[in-house]
């Protein structure tokens, strides 16, 4: 069992040499953004922070996606989870550098969000009828519930799992069930609450039920697609290719595409929620997003983020070819971004914020894209990357005490 | 059984469907069916009480083409639910829905969306059901008694007759060197007798469906059962007696109670029904002295003519248009066009001719007394006096301001 089970840490030399040559490359990568983007702070803050946004919402997503999906295996189990387990624990650990990430926006609070201008209040009643939620210090105190919840159930989920692998107590297994219940409410009410917070509460005026949700979905098909290129990268590794099965990647990759179809569930109902209302407190969510640039980003989305992926993954052919379904989930990990960006920047863009105090008071309105929205994904992702593959090299890749990885075993569902 | 002296050893079947192997584990019959792959057998079937993964691919069950019988009756059912919408709404009976397209795609979505997952899984179903060509009658196996336990606790595997490297010995000692517990002949045909004794004898341990040691069931309590329920079913009657079944008479019931042997009362003599008093002559009937009203019986406020408006575009304008011209949707698809209100006599009609249309109807038109109270129906009248002056309006009656609109909308 030794042999296939890395019981110690691989540190060094057991690691995938390719771990340690994606994390100095993301390394390298990162910082190369970080100094770009201080660049542009200078040149357009209101451009960077938009950027900074939507680009930070895409790679927290990945955490919290991963920690969800882990809740769903506890609760489900599956030989899908048990071979994805320890990749997206390694994920969900770097939720306290996501943590930190999110330091930048408190800077950008008057950059992004009009409600912060006391004269914007007093100008708008809407502004003024939400200040009792919508006022600085809430906004941050929440931010810091949010964080300390997430990163309380991922303590939790990562340190009982580590200490199941070792002592194979079942105790922990029951622990790990009875926390991903409650867990996953409390993620999909948080995280809700937190779309509100830090991308809907841009236009203070517009809201959806639905928001939160297709945030949460997304959140899910990131998670879901890193973990099926990440044990796609390291299926030639000699201590992974004798466990992993074709089988595996035909699980994932029909969850993948229930998530893919939920988003696409997901973006239609609000879309045809606020086409059927027409009335003038939604609609300009849509119209500020069919036109120009976003119109065709929109597009892009319906044809590459659902219609292609869906039809890919609905062959068995797709799901059990390692290189063909790890395109797919980085096709989808791309189009990650796009969805992001096509629901965030739009909002940054159609909020005006004339006051005096907002920085480059001459600065021209942005609609389009801007170079900084290809920056910001570069350098968050590049320090995120670093640390996710410093975690994944830490902790075996495989969990030694799991039963469903025996091989004797591996034939059942459990 | 003992009565029965030295009974004749059971006749070989003639015809073998194939040899059925008894495992007592997933596991085993896992590794058989691997085992029966490799050495080249291609005509095999299990059988398990629950499914066991990793059971088709070491059969080597190839994929089939029921996927494609899915996809294919999935896209029918988007396609074609997308096209009834879009011919109904769009072609045949196009109507303004709340200013929207026609072509209204959002929500032609979710009747799509759920015609191509019902298409999809009926031909799921069906497909499935004709690949296994099913539905049928029999099936060889079960003249294999033990059979029935591969729904509850043993596992089989089936090697057919036609396979080309079918051969009863060989095969058999294969199945058994496989880990099979019991291996077992299937027959063809289980109650016709062998037409000739010169085939090979099977192994011992073939038995045969029907034989003369076959157990047969024991009687059980069943019918006693059933009989015992009917009995406290019929008990049930007149004992637990509802709601449902009061003592007392229907409507139209005979009953020798009364005179006329009828359970219903006649109504006391000029009794009128609550709301349907029609003293006011003007209001009810729409005439003042015989001759249609001149004038309405109420003040016509605002309110009366959005009322107005709002019954006329639900109940008239599906044939005399919302403009009033008489060329409404149903008209349009065939119907006898009534006449415009803008034409000169209907000017000039009192507005009790339109009343009284409205109550009694018109040509091609019927009443609509009973679903129009004679509020509304004056409410409608209103609205239809209201038509006539927008269509035959001076411009410099119009307010400043749907002047100055006017004027830009027609230069």
């Amino acid at each position: 069992m030794t042999s296939l089970f890395p019981l110690t840490p691989p540190g060094g030399d057991h690691a995938p040499p390719l771990i340690e040559r994606i994390r100095r490359a993301a390394l390298v990568a990162g910082v190369a953004g970080i100094v770009l983007c201080v660049l542009g702070v200078f040149i357009s803050p209101a451009a960077f922070f938009r950027a900074y946004l939507y680009a930070y919402m895409v790679w927290l997503g990945i955490p919290l996606g991963a920690a969800a999906i882990l809740m769903i295996h506890h609760l489900t189990g599956g030989r899908w989870g048990a071979v994805a387990r320890r990749t997206l624990e390694a994920a969900a650990r770097t939720l306290p550098v996501a943590a930190l990430l999110f330091l930048p926006l408190l800077l950008g609070i008057q950059h992004l969000y009009i409600w912060s201008h006391p004269d914007a209040a007093a100008a708008d009643e809407g502004i003024a009828s939400k200040r009792g939620y919508l006022n600085v210090p809430f906004w941050i105190l929440r931010a810091i519930v949010y964080f300390a919840l997430w990163y309380g159930l991922v303590f939790l989920l990562t340190r009982w799992s580590e200490r199941e692998g070792r002592a194979g107590d079942p105790a922990d297994r029951a622990r790990l069930v009875a926390l991903s219940g409650p867990g996953l409410i409390l993620y999909v009410l948080s995280m809700t609450a937190a779309a509100v917070d830090w991308v809907m509460s841009i236009d203070p005026h517009w809201y959806s039920t639905i928001f939160g949700l297709i945030l949460v979905v997304g959140q899910a098909l990131s998670a879901l697609a890193v973990a099926i290129l990440v044990l796609a990268l390291l299926s030639d590794h000699p201590s992974i290719s004798t466990i992993l099965r074709h089988d595996d990647f035909h699980d994932l990759g029909n969850l993948f595409m229930t998530a893919i179809m939920l988003w696409a569930y997901a973006q239609f109902s609000q879309f045809l929620i606020v086409w059927m209302g027409n009335i003038a407190e939604e609609t300009p969510f849509y119209v500020a997003r069919l036109a120009g640039v976003w119109g065709a980003l929109g597009v892009l989305l319906i044809l590459f983020h659902f219609a292609l992926p869906f039809l890919l993954l609905l062959s068995r052919v797709t799901k059990r070819t390692v290189r063909i379904i790890a395109a797919v989930a980085a096709g989808v990990l791309l189009m990650r971004f796009v969805d992001l960006a096509w629901i965030v920047i739009p909002f940054a863009n159609h909020v005006p914020l004339t006051t005096p105090d907002a920085a480059a008071p001459s600065a021209p309105a942005l609609t389009g894209l801007h170079w900084l929205d290809f920056v910001t994904p570069v350098a968050i992702g590049g320090i995120w990357t670093a640390m996710f593959m410093r975690e994944l090299a830490r902790r075996p890749l495989l969990s030694p005490a799991d039963p469903r990885l025996r091989p004797e075993e591996g034939g059942r569902h459990g | 059984m003992t009565a029965i002296p030295s009974p004749p050893p059971p006749p070989p079947p003639t015809r073998i469907y194939g040899l059925l192997a008894e495992f007592d584990a997933p596991e085993r019959l896992l590794a058989a069916a691997d085992a029966a792959r490799r050495e080249g057998y291609r005509r095999t079937d299990a059988y398990t009480p629950f499914p066991v993964h990793g059971l088709s691919a070491a059969l080597g069950a190839r994929d089939t083409r029921l996927g494609w019988i899915v996809l294919a009756g999935a896209l029918l059912g988007c396609v074609g639910g997308f096209f009834l919408q879009w011919y109904s709404s769009v072609i045949h009976y196009p109507v303004n829905v709340g200013g929207r397209p026609f072509n209204s795609w959002p929500a032609f979505m979710i009747i799509t969306f759920e015609l191509t997952i019902l298409l999809g899984v009926l031909s799921a179903v069906v497909g499935m059901l004709a690949l296994n060509g099913l539905p049928r009658y029999h099936h060889p196996l079960f003249n294999v008694p033990e059979f029935e336990l591969a729904s509850r606790t043993h596992f089989f595997l089936c090697i057919e007759a036609r396979d080309p490297l079918f051969d009863l010995d060989r095969t058999t000692a294969f199945l058994r060197d496989a880990g099979a517990s019991r291996v077992v002949a299937v027959p063809y045909e289980s109650l016709v007798p062998p037409a000739s004794p010169a085939t090979p004898p099977p192994p011992e341990q073939i038995r045969h469906g029907h034989g003369p040691d076959a157990p047969h069931p024991a009687p059980g309590h069943t019918p006693l059962l059933l009989a015992l329920c009917c009995l406290l079913l019929v008990a049930c009657d007149n004992v637990n007696r509802g709601m449902d079944n009061e003592a007392r008479l229907e409507p139209y019931e005979p009953s020798p109670f009364f005179p006329n042997l009828q359970s219903a009362r006649p109504l006391v003599e000029g009794a009128v029904p609550r709301g349907h008093t029609r003293a006011d002559e003007h209001l009810n009937a729409g005439t003042v002295n015989g001759a249609p009203a001149e004038t309405f019986p109420f003040p016509i406020t605002r309110e009366v003519l959005l009322r107005g408006r709002e019954r006329y575009n639900i109940f008239c304008a599906v044939c005399h248009n919302e403009t009033g011209d008489g060329q409404g949707m149903i008209v349009l698809r065939g119907f006898v066009p009534p006449p415009s209100f803008h034409i000169d006599r209907l000017r000039q009609a009192p507005v009790g001719h339109f009343f009284q249309v409205i109550t009694s109807g018109w040509g091609a038109m019927y009443s609509y007394s009973d679903r129009i109270g004679v509020e509304d129906r004056w409410a409608i009248v209103a609205y239809i006096r209201a038509l006539q002056l927008s269509q035959g309006a001076d411009p410099a009656d119009l307010p400043e301001h749907d002047r100055r609109l006017a004027e830009e909308a027609a230069p």
